[in-house]
């Protein structure tokens, strides 16, 4: 009555019911889990500032005091953390530059505390970034085992770039 | 040897209205998948809202096989957002994260992309002379994913045959079963 291929059928059907069930579930399951984090940045030190042809660039560092412990669970794989420069100029309305990114999967690494923090050169299309205010911002983005991928921004701060350009100090 | 055939035959023993029903079955199913997967188009936005990652340039985030869901909604792109993107002349699309943005006032956008597995940024992929991405460029947003599940199309695309196989295998399959 029920033949090999009928009973493979249904044990593959339901086995797939099954786990998108369990995979809905898994992503629900976020919202029990707390993602309140405290951040802390600043900016530590303009290290160079100058012009070179047509467009301003400038290397910072930042002080980072993060700790994302909680962000971890059963249904986290990593987490990108990442930090922008956002500013406005006449040429854009909004300018976004990564300055530093991290990539964490380890939980017990998720106590950061740390100084002088610096990966990439911010660099204007233009001649936009002398005295004008840049607003620092942490982010992070959840990249989970299965489900949704999120984007959170947590903490920020602003500074002024001077008048003047800075040569790199010795 | 008339007698082995017709044993073999799995078509034999069927009459032959049920053969023709049998393709009917077939064809609706093929119908629903075109169905669901031009639904899913429309919505999401996005011409391929479902894409399997083929390089390591974005580990330890995505491996080779991942499935994302991709979708193109009205909202303003961001740094860190992953994107997937078709460079002109190139066919296979990149699936990277963006890592500057400068927005006109106009609202568009020149935006550069990185994968988190690369030392540099990805001007030495975009065209000659290219130095910036635009909202055409970009043909969704990643917004869900699930690990490995499209491996299988990576095997069928690394083996051809594979795929002929399997294709008539089902379909023989699918005729010949008896309600």
């Amino acid at each position: 009555m029920h033949s090999l291929s009928q009973r493979a059928n249904t044990i593959v059907c339901f086995g797939g019911i099954v786990l998108v069930g369990v995979l809905l579930l898994n992503v629900l399951s976020r919202a029990f889990f707390s993602d309140h984090v405290d951040v802390d940045i600043k900016l530590n030190e303009i290290h160079r500032f100058n012009t070179q042809r047509n467009f301003e660039y400038s290397f910072i560092s930042i002080d980072l005091d993060a700790n994302l412990e909680p962000l971890f669970n059963w249904n986290t794989k990593m987490l990108f953390l990442y930090v922008t420069a956002e500013y406005r100029t006449k040429q854009n309305v909004l300018s976004q530059v990564v300055i530093w990114d991290h990539i964490l999967t380890e939980k017990s690494k998720a106590n950061i505390h740390e100084k002088r923090l610096s990966k990439y050169p911010l660099i204007d299309q233009g001649l936009g970034l002398k005295n004008n205010t840049i607003k620092l911002t942490f982010n992070y983005n959840v990249v989970p085992i299965s489900g949704l991928l999120t984007r959170h921004q947590v903490g920020s701060s602003e500074f002024k770039f001077p008048t003047t350009y800075i040569k790199e100090v010795y | 040897m008339n007698d082995i055939i017709s044993k073999i035959n799995p078509f034999n023993s069927i009459p032959k209205h049920q053969i023709a029903q049998q393709i009917v079955n077939f064809g609706l199913i093929v119908a629903t998948a075109l169905m669901i997967w031009k639904g899913l188009m429309i919505f999401s936005g996005s011409e391929s809202p479902i894409v399997v990652v083929l390089s390591g340039s974005m580990i330890p985030a995505f491996y080779r096989g991942d499935l994302l869901y991709l979708n193109m909604e009205d909202g303003p792109f961001r740094v860190g957002e992953i994107v997937v993107f078709k460079i002109e002349g190139k066919e296979i699309p990149i699936v990277h994260r963006i890592l500057q943005i400068h927005e006109k006032e106009d609202g568009l956008y020149d935006i550069r992309t990185k994968g988190d597995n690369n030392n540099v940024d990805d001007v030495g992929l975009y065209s000659p002379g290219q130095r910036w991405l635009s909202r055409d460029h970009i043909i969704g947003r990643a917004k869900g994913f699930l690990p490995s599940v499209g491996m299988v199309t990576i095997v069928m695309h690394d083996y051809p045959q594979l795929k002929f196989f399997l294709v008539f295998v089902l379909a023989v399959f699918v005729l010949s079963t008896r309600e």
